[in-house]
């Protein structure tokens, strides 16, 4: 203290005091910023050098009932895209190379990378690429910054149009569908189930997805994987379906190279054996993986606009007058009447007068006539002056309430969305007093014409019902559920929806009558040596165009295991274009083997020497 | 630390390298500056200004430039920053001019020439242009004088013009951002233009000198006894340091005047500087008590921290060793300046206490300036951290100002 006058100490402790003030205010907030918000700026920082990637989980598979696969699935690649501090001339040059390499148009990229840079925040830029597209982008990784491409396993569908309309197809989840699943843990860039079992079985089968933990640095390159929840895998659906009885039905039904229905039921307990509508289209395409050329060419741009509509599932959305095979309905009911002998016949000339000749003429389909029939014969030939004349003397009112207590008229709840009710007639149609109904529109219903519809499931329906002896079931697709350990989760349980009642005369009278249609009448083409099939034919009157051919039939007769209903679309007879395809269906089932064509070896009816 | 916060260039060793001879040769400087007698330097104030003036031009004539700056000397893998030199010489002409005038520092004008010292430093600077550096010799001057003795209100007049200076640039480059503003309001964009030389300028001068005339007869009115000399002073303060602001404005170049308009507003720079500070912040905070350990700062080692060998060390410092580490540190620089300011007190003549406030006051402000900086506490204004940061001249010259203070205190009782 040399030079120590009292002014200069004061000035220099002023400066202390000033420093020390300084340095209280620093290191106060050190202690706010690392000790009082350590844990969240720690909890900042962790997710600054970490970048989410959800995992999509491998979806579930679906197996027929004896554990074939219909969908599985495959390994492909993601391209995610991190934004992060890059400069303006690296990113147009990343676009340039991303845009080219991927595919897309430079708008298309843009609009794919706009939230990702407006909200930073890690985008999907491309699902299902390649193996050739991924290598291609790996090995331009070190100039697109933010890029990361990870692998991801992605729906199959290993026999392509294969049961298609059963399986539905995936898609993106829409913003509607994402409001409502939010809550279920749904992102908004899923893939979901948007028709068929993929998407009444969306909940089972998506699985549980997982994530990746990435390391990143400022650029936004990935540096390691820091950990990762493994996602879970779907749960396997084990469906009802039959592959072979599907195969022939959807073979069939190629055959004609017609549209067409056709439905296999197990009329034991409602299980779906077949459900094939035709066209068919490739589910694959849907989710088609870029790079890859699709066999067909077919996109799903040109599936939806298809003109002959495959995505349109006709086994239940198609509504179509069932001609005949109504008669069955109306044979059960005058039998239940007790009002019309089966022996009362009536003589067919080809033609009907309505109120006397002279009157409003009604055909039959064969013109020139078919004599004399009786309730049996008139259902063996599908003669349809014989049912103009019981369903007069009949009345409609006995025919739709027995069509309601097997369900026609109504959705059979097979639970795939978009079933068609159909629709039976009757006298409350005109309540409101503008019309009422005439007996003409009771002729109409005898054959199935006119206002009656039936979507093929509700014809096979019909068929496992009589087949079974009035009991109605579920149509069921489920046969289990299984979790990827392979333990059972769900079991697939026959549901009867209603039992029909009537006497044991009657469900006599209507299997053997439909035996006989086979055996000697309108279904001859169904005829398989050995094995006692009953069926009925139908043909549908279709003002645009040729007749839709109806034929519903199960087999073997008194201990029917399946129960089936094809349609084909201006398939003008029942007979020639519906009946084969049952038949192949039929063989598919009961595992006969291929017999000679039909008709070689002729059963007579009720012969009692079936030898199943 | 460098070398931590370097791993991620790829070659840690290049810097780690370059900073230990940095620090050797710093090191070599504080001993041959510590042994000799500090008194040396009080003998030839002219020839240290020769010298620290002509460095600086030199480097504006053949210095190399970095980033639109010219301030280094290069030769081979080294180069040099003369502006980190003239800084400890201007201290020392501060402590020559202001001991040998110690009795006359109450008056006014003993204070022209320190300024005079100064404003031909922060001149040539400007002409590199290199703002940060300029930064540090306000408050330097400003605590030389007053320890020397020189009144407050005289120092208040330095600030006042330093204040306006820096006011008006500020309000210059923020308006000249807000063209929605200038368009909508008369007023500002006659402000703006008036930041410039034109004739707003001298609009704008008359109306401030008009309000000070009235406020003048207003307090008169008033009664109140306010000397008008006051008043003038006040007026000319402010209209010299406006002055002076807007012949810099109009001497810049346009790429001098974008790197003013980024340094004042870093904002501006594309890379975000509120990008920056929040992860500086984040860094330090996460770094917790113990912090992440050597080496494992995910902020710094991956590269979210800006500058981090350089401005932004003691984000990873803080993050990688945690809080009780850097408080600690703190404490080592809160014990270098309160040792420095003993020194002040204690050194034998008034040269040797000026020189040793002027160098605490030097490291207390990058200290202050850039602890504050990474906390979030002031702007991102570039000053490295005094023996951390990345940057040879620095550490060179810090490591110099070290050897002063010990031969100041050394020689402390010898007569």
């Amino acid at each position: 203290m040399s030079i120590g006058n009292s002014d200069f100490e004061t000035r220099l402790t002023n400066l202390t005091v000033i420093l020390a003030c300084g340095f209280g205010l620093l290191l106060a907030r050190l202690f706010y910023l690392q000790v009082v918000r350590g844990e969240t700026l720690r909890t900042i920082a962790e997710s600054n050098r970490t970048s989410l990637i959800s995992e999509r989980a491998p979806r579930g598979l679906i197996l027929d009932r004896d554990g074939r696969v219909l969908a599985d699935r495959r390994p492909t690649f993601v391209v995610l895209f991190t934004p992060l501090d890059v400069e303006r001339e690296v990113l147009d040059k990343a676009k340039m190379k991303l845009s080219s390499i991927l595919g897309f148009t430079p708008e298309e990229l843009a609009e794919k990378l706009r939230p990702a840079l407006k909200r930073a925040s890690l985008v999907r830029l491309a699902d299902r690429v390649s193996r050739p597209v991924a290598f291609a982008l790996a090995e331009q990784l070190p100039s697109l910054p933010g890029i990361t491409v990870a692998n991801e396993m992605q729906r199959r569908y290993p026999n392509g149009n294969l049961a298609c309309h059963a399986l539905g197809y995936l898609g993106q989840i829409s913003r509607r569908e994402y409001e409502r699943l939010r809550a279920q843990g749904y992102q908004p860039d899923w893939l979901i189930g948007k028709a068929g079992l993929e998407k009444v079985f969306d909940n089972v089968l998506r699985g549980e997805y997982g994530g990746m933990r990435m390391e990143v640095d400022a650029a936004g390159r990935s540096i390691k994987i820091i950990d990762r929840k493994e996602p879970l895998a779907g749960y396997q659906v084990r469906t009802t379906l039959d592959l072979d009885i599907q195969s022939a039905a959807e073979a069939g039904l190629a055959g004609a190279g017609k549209a067409g229905a056709v439905v296999a039921l197990d009329p034991r307990n409602g299980d779906i054996l077949a459900f094939a509508s035709a066209p068919g289209y490739d589910p694959n395409a849907f989710v088609h993986v870029r790079g890859e050329e699709l066999e067909d060419e077919e996109s799903v741009g040109k599936i939806v606009n298809r003109p002959d509509l495959p995505l349109f599932n006709r086994a239940i959305q198609g509504l179509y007058a069932p001609g005949s095979v109504f008669k069955i309905v109306d044979a059960a009911a005058a039998l239940e009447s007790r009002r019309i002998p089966p022996e009362e016949s009536y003589f067919c000339p080809g033609y009907f007068w309505l109120g006397g000749p002279g009157g409003k003429k009604f055909l039959c389909w064969k013109k020139e006539g078919h004599g004399r029939m009786g309730l049996k014969d008139g259902l063996i030939h599908s003669c349809n002056v014989y049912f103009y004349n019981m369903s007069l003397k009949l009345g409609p009112d006995p025919i739709e309430s027995l069509a309601g207590k097997f369900g026609l008229g109504r959705p059979t709840g097979v639970g795939i969305p978009g079933e068609k009710a159909g629709f039976v007639p009757g006298r409350k149609m005109f309540t409101d007093g503008r019309r009422r109904w005439f007996d003409g529109d009771t002729l109409n219903m005898a054959i199935g014409q006119g206002t009656v519809l039936f979507s093929p499931m509700q014809a096979a329906q019909l068929a496992a019902a009589v087949a079974s002896r009035g009991k109605i079931y579920r149509p069921n697709f489920l046969k289990d559920i299984r979790n990827p350990s392979g333990e059972l989760v769900q079991r697939g349980v026959p549901e009867l929806l209603g039992q029909v009642r009537m006497s044991p005369d009657t469900w006599d009278f209507l299997d053997a009558a439909l035996i006989e249609v086979v055996e000697r009448g309108t279904a001859q083409n169904c005829r398989i040596p050995g094995v006692r099939v009953a069926g009925k034919t139908g043909t549908a009157q279709n003002p645009h165009g040729d007749d839709h051919a109806w034929f519903v039939a199960y087999a073997p007769a008194g201990d029917p295991v399946i129960a089936v209903c094809v349609l084909v679309e201006h398939g003008k007879h029942g007979s020639s274009a519906a009946a084969p395809i049952a038949r192949k269906v039929l063989l598919a089932a009961l595992g006969s083997p291929e017999s000679p064509a039909p008709g070689a070896a002729p059963l007579s009816a009720g012969s009692g020497e079936e030898q199943e | 630390m460098v070398y931590s916060a370097s791993l991620r260039f790829g070659n840690p060793e290049v810097y780690f390298g370059k900073q230990l001879t940095a620090f050797l040769i710093g090191m070599a400087a504080l001993f041959v500056l510590a042994t000799v007698n500090y008194q040396v330097f009080s003998q030839y104030p002219k020839f240290l200004f020769f010298i620290s003036v002509s460095i600086l031009a030199l480097v504006l004539a053949a210095g190399t430039s970095y980033r639109g700056t010219r301030a280094w000397f290069t030769a081979g893998p080294f180069s040099f920053q003369p502006s980190e030199i003239s800084k400890l010489l201007v201290i020392l002409l501060l402590g020559i001019w202001c001991s040998r005038n110690i009795k006359e520092m109450r008056h006014l004008k003993s204070l022209a020439v320190p300024f005079f010292i100064v404003l031909c430093h922060i001149i040539l600077i400007l002409l590199q242009p290199d703002f940060g550096s300029i930064l540090v010799y306000m408050p330097v001057l400003l605590a030389v004088l007053y320890a020397a003795g020189a009144r407050l209100a005289h120092l208040s007049v330095l600030l006042l013009y330093g204040l306006v200076a820096a006011a008006v640039l500020l309000a210059h480059t923020a308006l000249s951002l807000s063209a929605r503003l200038m368009q909508g309001s008369e007023f500002w964009a006659m402000i703006y233009h008036g930041t410039e030389i034109s004739k707003e300028f001298l609009i704008v001068q008359a109306v401030l000198g008009g309000i000070v005339l009235f406020s003048w007869w207003l307090s008169r009115q008033l009664r109140f006894r306010v000397p008008g000399i006051y008043f003038l002073s006040f007026f000319l303060i402010v209209a010299a340091g406006w002055s002076s602001a807007s012949l810099f404005l109009n001497s810049l170049k346009e790429y001098q005047r974008k790197r003013l308009d980024v340094f004042l507003m870093p904002s501006l720079d594309p890379s975000g500087a509120g990008y920056h500070v929040i992860q500086s912040e984040v860094a330090l905070g996460s770094g917790r008590i113990f912090g992440k350990g050597l080496f494992s700062g995910t902020q710094s080692q991956l590269g979210f921290l800006p500058e981090q060998h350089t401005d932004f060390i003691f984000s990873v410092l803080g993050e990688e060793l945690g809080f009780v580490f850097s408080a600690f540190v703190m404490l080592l620089y809160l014990v270098l300046l309160l040792r420095a300011v003993r020194i002040a007190g204690d050194s034998r003549d008034h040269f040797g206490s000026l020189v040793a406030i002027g160098i605490a006051v030097m490291f207390a402000f990058y200290i202050f300036m850039n602890l504050a900086m990474v906390m979030g506490l002031a702007p991102i204004t570039g000053l490295p951290l005094p023996f951390l940061s990345y940057g040879g001249s620095a550490m060179i010259s810090s490591l110099a100002a070290v050897g002063l203070l010990l031969s100041i205190h050394v020689r402390r009782f010898t007569h």
